[in-house]
């Protein structure tokens, strides 16, 4: 046990850094991204507050066009496009573009679904004290879905900790890389069994913590 | 204060056979310190005339007047404005779940623009009106649909509007809950002074509450007026049906038969302290005929008691007869004969 920790202890240690690293940064990045857009598509619906089939159908059409490519294929396919905004289409700053693409259009479904289960009456109550449609959408309709935003959320992070492991494939490392080039191509299990604990404990984490903050802002 | 004028709304279909006449040519006025309410089945029209009010709806023709200003010509800046004016409560309470009773009337003040502290200063004033200040920090999934409601009404009165609108508030609760709501309407009426304009199917909603009535039937108004003369004297056969008179008063016309061969019958209704004087009784000495009491309903139009009887009237000669209809008619009591 000790030998190991000593041979493989600073690999996975600096692997689990990269993959926390590109999880976070990509997560921050497409909350901010994914939140607007799923609040866009719940306003521009026919029954939102400003209906506009226009922008709803488009955005709704990129939306399922980005969600139906698979990670690796959508990694490959931006690759000019990365190297424009990135600069460099290897790294974590190589990863940060595909992955925020990548989870942001899946932020702005989760977060939509969780907004349309507010209840209309409440929407039309707050419109019927003469409050402004922005304060209705930011200080009430994403307030009241908080919970449920959270646990959206949650789930995302989930998926974005995994799409992390294909970033392997473009110099980013990360734990998913240790475990393909160590346990699938070297051929030792005992480096892919510890990375494999390490991301079951993250998610088992995570998952928690969702869970709990969530349930403490639902009330209902 | 409320004006209808002309007032249409259409709702468009994507084809023209689609579209849906909601609200057809409604003309009426709600005066200052009022309590209006509309009466009719679910779909006659009701909530689109509500909406019109506060602006949720817009009319298609015709002019909504509130406080003077047609609601229609307002800018959305002015829209908001009046809406701040006017509170409006709902059937399914609208609460925020994931906020306290005291949250729930402070965030929407804090969003007009009142700062903290007077908003907590209003949410303590009004959930004491509504007795519910002891539950403030709650949350709505943990209170009865009575207490509920009365959250959203103490929401609506922080606002310190001057208008009430009240969309089927009282049709989700049962009828121990609806009477605290309509007594805590009438108390804000009277202590408050705030107007109400209420829509309802539920007819004692009306009888409770309401100074005046209109009846609306499939988008237009069948009959307006005081409740009591509404109702004590519908003209219109949706306005009967409401008041849940059958001239019989509920008798079935095989069992009034045989009583209607012989002799006749007469339906009697009394308004407010007009029956002091035993009336039958006078009748029967005065003109030789013997009243008989078949049926018999009492109730109260907001403050004044009104009562129904249904009498069997023998009279043997027609003179008699008339001279005792004539006799009710002069002591102020409302007489019709009863066709079987």
């Amino acid at each position: 046990m000790s030998d190991f920790i000593t041979n493989w202890g600073n690999v996975i240690w600096e692997a689990l850094g990269q993959t926390l690293a590109m999880t976070s940064i990509t997560f921050v990045i497409s909350i901010i991204v994914g939140i607007p857009i799923g609040v866009l598509l719940v306003v521009t619906r026919f029954d939102g507050l400003h209906p506009n089939r226009t922008v709803y159908s488009i955005s709704n059409w990129v939306i399922n066009i980005l969600r139906s490519l698979p990670f690796i294929i959508l990694l490959f396919l931006i690759l000019p496009v990365t190297k424009i905004v990135a600069g460099t289409t290897i790294g974590i700053r190589g990863v940060v573009l595909p992955l925020v693409v990548y989870a942001a259009p899946y932020i702005g479904r989760l977060v939509e679904s969780s907004l349309l289960e507010i209840d209309p009456g409440t929407i039309e109550a707050f419109r019927s004290m003469g409050i402004s449609n922005s304060k209705i959408i930011w200080r009430v309709m994403v307030r009241e879905a908080r919970g449920s935003i959270i646990r959206d959320l949650t789930i995302a992070a989930i998926g974005l900790i995994g799409a992390t492991a294909m970033a392997g494939l473009v110099g980013a490392g990360g734990l998913g890389d240790i475990a393909y080039q160590y346990g699938f191509q070297r051929y030792q299990p005992d480096v892919m069994y510890a990375t494999i604990i390490i991301l079951i404990v993250l998610v088992q984490i995570l998952q928690s913590v969702g869970n709990v903050i969530s349930a403490r802002l639902k009330k209902d | 204060m409320i004006e209808f004028k002309n007032v249409s709304k259409t709702f468009r279909g994507q084809q023209k056979n689609q579209h849906v006449r909601a609200v057809e040519n409604v003309s009426f006025k709600v005066a200052d310190g009022e309590i209006y309410g509309v009466m009719g089945y679910s779909g006659a029209g009701k909530s689109t005339l509500i909406r019109m009010i506060n602006g949720l709806e817009k009319p298609t023709d015709g002019d909504v007047i509130v406080d003077g200003e047609s609601v229609a010509d307002l800018s959305k800046k002015e829209l908001l404005q009046l809406r701040r004016k006017i509170g409006m409560i709902f059937q399914s309470y609208n609460l925020l779940v994931t906020a306290t009773v005291a949250q729930n009337i402070i965030l929407p003040l804090t969003l007009e623009g009142l700062d903290k502290t007077e908003a907590e200063q209003r949410a303590e004033k009004y959930l004491k009106i509504v007795d519910l200040w002891d539950k403030r920090d709650s949350y709505p999934a943990q209170l009865s649909g009575g207490q509920r409601q009365r959250v959203a009404v103490a929401r609506a009165l922080a606002h310190e509007p001057k208008i009430l609108l009240s969309d089927e508030a009282t049709s989700a609760l049962d009828p121990e809950t609806t009477e605290s709501i309509l007594s805590l309407l009438l108390k804000i009426n009277q202590e408050l002074g705030i107007t109400i304009f209420l829509i309802t199917h539920e007819m004692n909603v009306i009888q409770r509450v309401c100074d005046r009535v209109a009846v609306l039937d499939a988008g237009v108004i069948a009959e307006e007026g005081p409740v009591v003369d509404v109702f004590t004297q519908p003209k219109q056969g949706i306005t009967r049906k409401f008041a849940g008179v059958s001239d019989t008063l509920g008798v079935p016309r095989d069992i009034l038969k045989p009583y209607a061969e012989k002799h006749r019958l007469i339906s009697l209704q009394f308004v407010g302290q007009t029956a002091n004087e035993p009336l039958l009784a006078q009748v029967q000495d005065k003109f030789e005929v013997t009243p008989d009491i078949l049926a018999g309903s009492m109730g109260y139009m907001k403050r004044e008691p009104y009562g129904r009887l249904l009498v069997y009237l023998k009279a043997d000669q027609q003179d008699q007869f008339d001279g005792a209809l004539e006799f009710i008619r002069s002591q102020d009591v409302h007489v019709e004969e009863v066709e079987i």
